[in-house]
């Protein structure tokens, strides 16, 4: 449960922040979302990556998924023929969720190298510490 | 080392977001194009969605309802007339904002700032033109009127406050896909849209190729090849019909035989960018003494390239000062095809030449002065700064002359030329309000009315057809038609002095025209206007088939509905087979073909010379007519190294039907004498084997051969957005004049009876967006001939179940 938690917390700080940052920042502000996260919660490098893709991935394929299901897909089937030279939406779905999360999963380990780097104590990682501050996030 | 991995995965993540935002590995910046926050998703818009909104804006005097029908075509209800424009110049930029700035970049020789270099000739040429020139003379025009300035500038208002309510995310899908943005939009780019229209309808001519022509061919051969009236001709204007004859004769320069008639020139240049000579319509008017309700009709069919989003916006516009339905062109206001409470009117092309050609010798190559009576005259320069995006402004100095500008000279010599110097007279540069004539046009109520409307309007020519309330129909071919001696303007003309220069225009009261015909209808299709008894030469590019065929239609139907009108404007019989074929059964000589051949003689012998899309004759009949021209004239055309224009359809025909010995069916290039027989014959074994591969592929059958598509305004590029492949028939010389990409872009006809009845259907949809449900949802209805009873809705009607949503806009 905890462990569940502790990868829930930082893709939900992913996913606001690339929301919040997207009403006033250019589409890469979904990697700027991602790193400040990992950043903020000292997340480790490799499950950053992870974690900030599997976010973004989300994020962008959820919402797109929202829009094109509503749009019965009329524009993804032109889209995706003129982009990609199949008429098949659910690729271009596919290919725009893998874009935010190759940008979420870029940024999320930018973010975790950085703190790891300014904040040497921390350098190893230890569980305990991420963990007790997303016990502390999740009392809030 | 972590400082090392740091850097990495910065230097990774800024890499991939610079090349997913940029052109520079792909053709297009695909993470800001995916991203769902400002990309393409944004214009996937949910299918349930309609407009409802309340929108206040201080510039408005009075309050402005719009209700939108299921086919989301507005009904706009004004407190004051002026705010009516405003909200139509908003509710073309919602939906069709990035074509009608792409229309108007593409009229002002813009596009490069757009696409790049690779349009910078066709800009240089529409600048070249004096499109620019023209539309700034309309626009003080324009803008001298109270009325048509105020309505623009309203226009331009409600245009500008959509454009401002823009944000990345909103923009229309192809500025992401092109990457640029909407800029400003103006009163001037309201007249630049009215000479695109001009352009397109009256900006094709063939001085050029005429003179190269008469120079290979001789004085002789050309009358033959090019005449100027056709045999069967059936003129808009009634044979039979006296005209006055001109008060005073036209001085024809004493020159005109040397130096213009027998004047010989081979190295002209090759213009580019014609418009499709093809732009036509039908229209027609149907007294109530032939009508089973007793009430006039009008129909109406305007010939257009078809195009996604479409030319036309549907809508209705009511204020306390009129109440008018039908289709609008977004760039201008007003309501430019349909009806109101009493008149309706529709247009077709009268395509007679009001553009001619005059050689000018500069003083030198700064061309600064030209010969013109006697003396160097000064040239105007108008500077043209093409701005083309990613490179640097290309400049052309364009002289303007008495004549106007000119468009070829030793700096933009065009295609194959010795760079001589040409200028352009044209009647779209003279200063006009044309826009006046729909203002006028919209509140008309009787023919009076009607008839002071069209006198603003001077070009592009147009069959004027208005059909009232009251029981009158009537038709005036409409412009300034220059007035010419015979011959006049078909050649390239000298311009060393005033000699050659136009003598003035037409009368515009001896303009053809004919009010309340004794036979009970009016009809027009691009035929020459009126026979060899009208006193004036008016030469142009005139159909000859569909007006015959529309007329001998009209005068066989006794007790019209609208519903006969609706099928007449999707009549696929093909009256130039009906005529062509006889001559190719008569001279065709079956042994001497292939057995594929004499298999597709089988098939055109039973075809019921109709072009459905079932239909094999069809092919059979279009590829043999093509390949008999090929083989008739290749020889001649091609004796001299230089392009010289196949000559219309019905030249050899009617040569064919007067005489089989027609001097071109010789063959130049070989010892024996060729006759007809020969010619049709070989005609057939040439087409057997591009016939014998469209039967192997299944596309035979017209409408498979013909595939009639809609393509996006930026066709090649965003072929994903067009509509290809569909199951519709007519063609070349038929009345449903639908080919590959062109055809019938509005079909209407209306009953004048009370209330007024009226159907229609365009191939579109009211939303330019391609992620709309609204994109393209008229076509298949449109390829199929069904049409959409119109709803000229009243004030009262508010509440009726046929609004599905509404919009109000307040001060």
């Amino acid at each position: 449960m905890k462990s569940a938690m502790r990868h829930f917390i930082p893709c939900l700080l992913t996913v606001g922040l690339t929301y919040a940052f997207g009403l006033f920042l250019p589409w890469w502000s979904v990697a700027l979302a991602a790193c400040l996260a990992m950043a903020a919660l000292r997340i480790r490098p490799w499950p950053s990556f992870l974690l900030g893709f599997l976010a973004a991935f989300t994020c962008w394929g959820g919402w797109t998924l929202a829009r094109s299901l509503s749009n019965e897909h009329i524009l993804a089937h032109r889209m995706s023929a003129m982009i990609l030279g199949l008429d098949n939406p659910w690729l271009l779905i596919g290919l725009t969720a893998a874009i935010g999360g190759l940008m979420g999963g870029l940024g999320g380990l930018c973010g975790s190298l950085f703190m790891a780097l300014i904040h040497p104590s921390t350098h190893e990682f230890e569980h305990s510490e991420t963990q007790s501050e997303v016990e502390e996030l999740t009392r809030q | 080392m972590r400082i090392l991995l740091l850097i990495l995965a910065i230097a990774v993540s800024t890499t991939l977001a610079y090349l997913l935002d940029s052109r520079s590995l792909l053709p297009v910046p695909l993470g800001r194009l995916l991203s769902p926050q400002e990309g393409l998703w944004q214009n996937a818009e949910p299918v349930s969605a309609a407009p409802n909104a309340a929108l206040s804006f201080p510039s408005l005097k009075g309050k402005v309802d719009v209700y939108f029908d299921e086919r989301l075509v507005p009904h706009v209800f004004a407190e004051e007339e002026q705010d009516a424009y405003f909200v139509q110049g908003w509710l073309h930029a919602r939906y069709r904002l990035w074509q009608m700035e792409f229309q108007t970049l593409a009229a002002a020789g813009r596009i490069s700032e757009v696409v790049g270099a690779k349009a910078v000739d066709y800009d240089r040429n529409m600048r070249r033109m004096g499109m620019g020139y023209a539309a700034e003379n309309a626009l003080r025009m324009i803008e001298a009127d109270p009325d048509t300035r105020a309505a623009c500038d309203r226009y331009t208002a409600g245009v500008n406050e959509y454009i401002s309510s823009l944000d990345v995310a909103s923009l229309p899908i192809e500025y992401k896909l092109l990457g640029y943005r909407p800029e400003r939009w103006t009163n001037l780019k309201t007249a630049l849209f009215t000479k695109a229209m001009t352009n397109d309808l009256a900006g094709y001519d063939r001085d050029f190729e005429y003179t190269r022509a008469l120079s290979l061919l001789g004085e002789e051969n050309f009358r033959l090849l090019y005449p100027d009236v056709s045999d069967s001709l059936s003129p808009v204007i009634p044979a039979g019909v006296a005209y006055p004859q001109p008060l005073a004769p036209l001085k024809v320069p004493a020159d005109a035989d040397s130096a213009y008639f027998r004047r010989r020139d081979t190295s002209l240049p090759i213009p580019t960018f014609k418009p499709d000579p093809a732009n036509g319509s039908n229209n027609w008017a149907v007294a109530g003494s032939r009508t089973a309700s007793g009430a006039p009709i009008l129909a109406n069919d305007p010939h257009l390239r078809l195009s996604l989003p479409s030319i036309w916006f549907e809508m209705q516009i009511h204020t306390p000062a009129f109440n008018a339905y039908g289709v609008s062109f977004p760039g201008i206001p007003g309501i430019v095809i349909g009806f109101n409470e009493d008149i309706a009117f529709g247009f077709t092309n009268a395509g007679r030449d009001v553009r001619d050609y005059y050689e000018i010798r500069f003083r030198d190559d700064l061309r600064n002065a030209y010969w013109f009576n006697g003396g160097w005259k000064p040239a105007e320069s108008r500077i043209e700064e093409i701005r083309v995006r990613g490179s640097q402004p290309v400049l052309d100095t364009v002289p303007y002359t008495v004549f106007g500008p000119v468009i070829y000279d030793k700096s933009h010599p065009g295609k194959a030329s010795d760079g001589k110097a040409y200028a352009l007279r044209w009647v779209a540069h003279d200063p006009s309000n044309i826009l006046r004539m729909w203002y006028l046009l919209n509140r008309a109520r009787h023919y009076d009315d009607y008839l002071a409307a069209i006198r603003y309007f001077n070009v592009p020519g147009q069959n004027m057809l208005f059909a009232s309330r009251s029981g009158d129909i009537a038709l005036w071919q409409q412009a300034n038609f220059p007035l010419r001696w015979k011959g006049q303007g078909l050649f390239l003309m000298p311009g060393q002095d005033s000699s050659y220069m136009w003598q003035g225009f037409i009368p515009t009261e001896e303009n053809p025209h004919v009010v309340n015909p004794p036979q009970g209808y009016i009809s027009s299709a691009n035929q020459r206007p009126a026979d060899t008894t009208y006193p004036y030469f008016i030469p142009g590019t005139y159909e000859v088939y569909r007006g015959i065929i529309i007329n001998r239609r009209l005068a066989a139907m006794p007790s019209v509905t609208p519903e006969d009108m609706m099928r007449l404007q999707n009549d696929n019989y093909n009256l130039f087979a009906e005529y062509a074929r006889p001559v190719l059964l008569k001279h065709v000589q079956p042994a001497r073909l292939s057995k594929s051949a004499a298999y597709y003689l089988r098939l055109l012998e039973e075809w019921n010379l109709t072009n459905d899309p079932s239909e094999k004759g069809a092919t059979i009949f279009s590829a043999w007519w093509d390949s008999l021209q090929h083989v008739v004239y290749t020889d001649e055309l091609n004796a001299y190294g230089k392009p010289l224009i196949r000559p219309d359809r019905f030249v050899l025909l009617e040569a064919l039907l007067r005489d089989s010995s027609h001097r071109f069916l010789d063959d130049i290039r070989t010892p024996q004498q060729e006759d007809a027989a020969q010619c049709v014959t070989k005609a057939l074994l040439l087409a057997a084997p591009m016939l014998d591969s469209l039967e192997a592929t299944e596309h035979l059958a017209w409408g498979r051969f013909k595939n009639t598509t809609v393509y996006h305004l930026l066709r090649e590029a965003a072929k994903p957005f067009a509509r290809p492949g569909l199951p519709i028939g007519g063609g070349v010389n038929i009345i449903n004049a639908t080919t590959h990409e062109h055809g019938p872009s509005w079909r209407m006809v209306v009953q004048m009876s009370n209330p007024i009845e009226a159907y229609a259907v365009y191939p579109g949809g009211q939303d330019g967006n391609p992620g709309s449900r609204h994109y393209d949802r008229f076509v298949s209805d449109w390829a199929a001939g069904k049409y959409y009873r119109l709803w000229f809705m009243q004030k009262e009607e508010s509440q009726d179940t046929r609004v599905k949503s509404r919009m109000s806009f307040k001060p």
